[in-house]
């Protein structure tokens, strides 16, 4: 009688336990078809991932029909999920190759909405000059043809290291990113030397020297910065900005030594618009190794992904109108209203002239060619 | 009637589960395999023998990782094992139960910290400890060895055998322990009897033992073989063959924990690292297999 039951109660559990999980499956198949409003969803680069994240919940005050989410994957992940059409955008720190844009079901606008830029930091303990680059130096310096702090080329621009007779410590990114790709392509835009031997790439072969070490992610390589006494690396602006570490100077074209800031990383995409097509708006190359005055070269823009004709997409067109509508009616409100938000996260805002490209190719965006 | 009825179901629902680890184990294999295939039509054995990774120019060796991985894991094994045996025979058969009560969960609990924490310990305080006192040490006493040359930064093969070991140490010692303590007692009180020492007793126990301490070996390879995050912080991420201690150095499960993310794009990237995940994945297969028919061979059962 007492076995029964127990048995009884067991199947009891057993029961409930069942019924919960099937009121949680049915609960989410009604929130996920229920809800009327506009869900656009995304995908792609880590870097910009806190920023999208703001301009997302503070229009929600703007606009609280439209729900947006965006998950922090990688470019190249987010390029695929594009490519996949898995995604209504993607975010991306390089843009796409002729190559990626033929495999593509339809055209790929590109949009740039914010810059970011990768610095040169550095550890020499019980000194406080600031170190002061030419990229010819960074190349020699990240190439492992340059080995101690008081190599003569370094002094010329250094004088204080003069005295410093360490043998340098690179700390390079361990995992594929697009700090990494910023970083190697304007190396290799400035050096022969390093287009040769390394090229640029989301990871490249680095120098097979016992001082290269790699350190994963921003907080991987501050970290060992931090802990390694006569080192150098490169992080991205955004990171270094927070936690406060000291940069080092990089010349730029103009032959000025540039302090990374918001303002001399937006200054890099202030390119000469007129040439500009905004239904190709991979303009990377242009804003790295920049021919602007006052511009920090080692910046670069980060980019959504987006399909020019939204009729790829299966599914109700009126649905996909609404959603490509949503779509540029959120990236406008970031343009005009949501770059104030930009400076106490650390991201530099494109420049006015390039703007109003921008807005010229969000409104190329369409459905079968009918504009929204 | 009804017992009969919950045996029956009992019996159908383990062997559902059986069928379903079979079922997984599998897929993981022939995805593995579709996933590198291309890579292996594409680059052939380079993937296996080559010595250079270069994803930019596209060159796809996989050897220094393969090295990499191997030269960890048994470094961190030539640690583990000695210590685990003492610990265990101490917890089994030396110190007084009050002792092993407190004793024993804090070892089974350290299997229980998450890798990444080990990672951040080896990386902010294991690696200066090494840099500053313990590797200066090694190169000016035993440099002459190619073991103890090279540059001294605290982070490499030393640092990430020694986290290793670290991360092993419970789950070889506690399979050890619970190895030792199977053994009957009566062979204990044999071996006393017939006039043996306590330390010839526990010689005979770790012989009648041996089986069960060579799983515990196995498996804590095994899990060394697998082990990402702590492994990643601390290894340099550079791939490289030397036997030098102080070098840095990558192992499989780094470079795929560092590049999947941004290859899948690249066809061929995703591939070649999808191929040195099959190769973990046969690496780990054939180490357990062997292990299986060692132990199929001793003691003469179909297991």
């Amino acid at each position: 009688m007492h076995e029964s039951r127990q048995g009884f109660s067991k199947i009891a559990i057993a029961i409930i336990i069942i019924l919960l999980i099937i009121g949680i499956v049915i609960y989410s198949m009604w929130i996920g078809t229920g809800n009327k409003g506009i869900y656009l969803k995304g995908s792609g680069a880590s870097f910009p991932y806190p920023l999208i994240q703001t301009l997302i919940s503070k229009y929600k005050n703007v606009n609280p029909t439209i729900r947006i989410d965006y998950a922090s994957v990688g470019s190249g992940a987010g390029q695929a999920d594009l490519l996949n059409m898995l995604v209504d955008f993607a975010g991306s720190d390089a843009p796409l190759t002729d190559k990626q844009l033929a495999s593509a079901p339809g055209w790929i606008l590109h949009i740039p909405y914010t810059l970011g830029a990768v610095v040169i930091a550095y550890n020499i303990p019980g000194s406080s000059g600031i170190l002061k680059l030419t990229p010819q130096l960074i190349a020699l310096i990240f190439g492992g043809k340059i080995n101690r702090w008081n190599d003569e080329r370094i002094i010329k621009y250094n004088p204080w290291l003069s005295d410093v007779n360490k043998s340098i410590t690179v700390i390079h990114r361990s995992d594929a990113s697009g700090t990494t790709w910023i970083f190697t392509t304007f190396l290799s835009k400035e050096s022969s030397f390093w287009r040769e031997n390394f090229g640029a790439g989301k990871t490249v072969a680095w120098p097979n020297l016992d001082r290269f070490i790699g350190g994963k992610g921003n907080e991987g390589v501050t970290g060992l910065l931090k802990q390694t006494p006569y080192s150098i690396g490169y992080i991205e602006f955004t990171y270094a900005y927070k936690e406060g570490i000291t940069m080092a100077l990089v010349r730029n074209r103009a032959g000025i030594f540039v302090k990374p800031s918001l303002d001399s990383i937006s200054k890099a995409a202030a390119i000469d618009v007129s040439n500009l097509n905004p239904k190709d708006l991979r303009i990377s190359r242009l804003v790295i190794d920049s021919n602007v005055s006052d511009a920090y070269p080692i910046s670069s823009c980060t980019y959504f992904l987006v399909y020019e004709d939204w009729s790829v997409y299966n599914g109700q067109p009126s649905v996909i109108k609404s959603k490509a509508k949503a779509f540029k009616e959120w990236v406008i409100w970031i343009l005009n209203d949501g770059v104030k938000y930009y400076k106490e996260l650390g991201y530099a805002p494109i420049p006015n002239s390039l703007k109003n490209k921008v807005v010229e190719a969000l409104n190329l965006i369409n459905y079968k060619g009918s504009p929204l | 009637m009804n017992d009969i009825f919950y045996e029956k179901l009992f019996k159908y629902i383990a062997l559902a589960m059986v069928i379903i680890i079979a079922i997984i184990f599998s897929i993981f294999f022939v995805e593995l395999v579709r996933g590198s295939l291309y890579a292996f039509l594409k680059a052939g054995l380079t993937i296996i023998i080559g010595s250079i990774w270069n994803p930019v120019k596209e060159i796809y060796g996989g050897l220094p990782f393969i090295y990499g991985t191997l030269y960890t894991s048994i470094l961190a094994l030539i640690i583990a094992v000695p210590l685990s045996l003492g610990v265990a025979i101490a917890s089994s058969e030396l110190l007084p139960t009050s002792i092993t009560r407190i004793l024993d969960p804090i070892i089974e609990m350290m299997a229980a910290i998450p890798s990444i924490i080990y990672g951040m310990w080896a990386l902010f305080v294991l690696g200066p400890v090494l840099r500053i006192y313990v590797e200066p040490f090694l190169s000016s006493t035993l440099g002459f060895l190619p073991l103890f040359r090279g540059p001294i930064m605290g982070l490499g093969y030393l640092n990430a055998a020694i986290i290793l070991f670290i991360m092993i140490l419970p789950i070889i010692s506690s399979l050890i322990r619970e190895a030792i303590r199977m053994v009957p007692r009566e062979i204990e009180e044999l071996t006393l009897a017939l006039g043996g020492t306590r330390w010839e007793a526990i010689k005979m126990k770790i012989h009648i033992a041996r089986l069960g301490i060579l799983g515990g070996v196995v498996l804590g390879f095994s899990r060394a073989v697998g082990e990402t995050m702590a492994v990643l912080l601390v290894i340099g991420n550079k791939p490289s063959i030397t036997l030098s201690l102080f070098s840095s150095g990558a192992t499989i499960a780094t470079v795929i924990a560092n590049e999947y993310p941004e290859a899948v794009i690249n066809p061929l990237h995703t591939s070649a690292l999808t191929s040195l995940a099959l190769i973990l994945f046969i690496l780990s297969v054939i180490i357990n297999v062997i292990f299986i028919r060692y132990i199929r061979s001793k003691i003469g059962v179909k297991i």
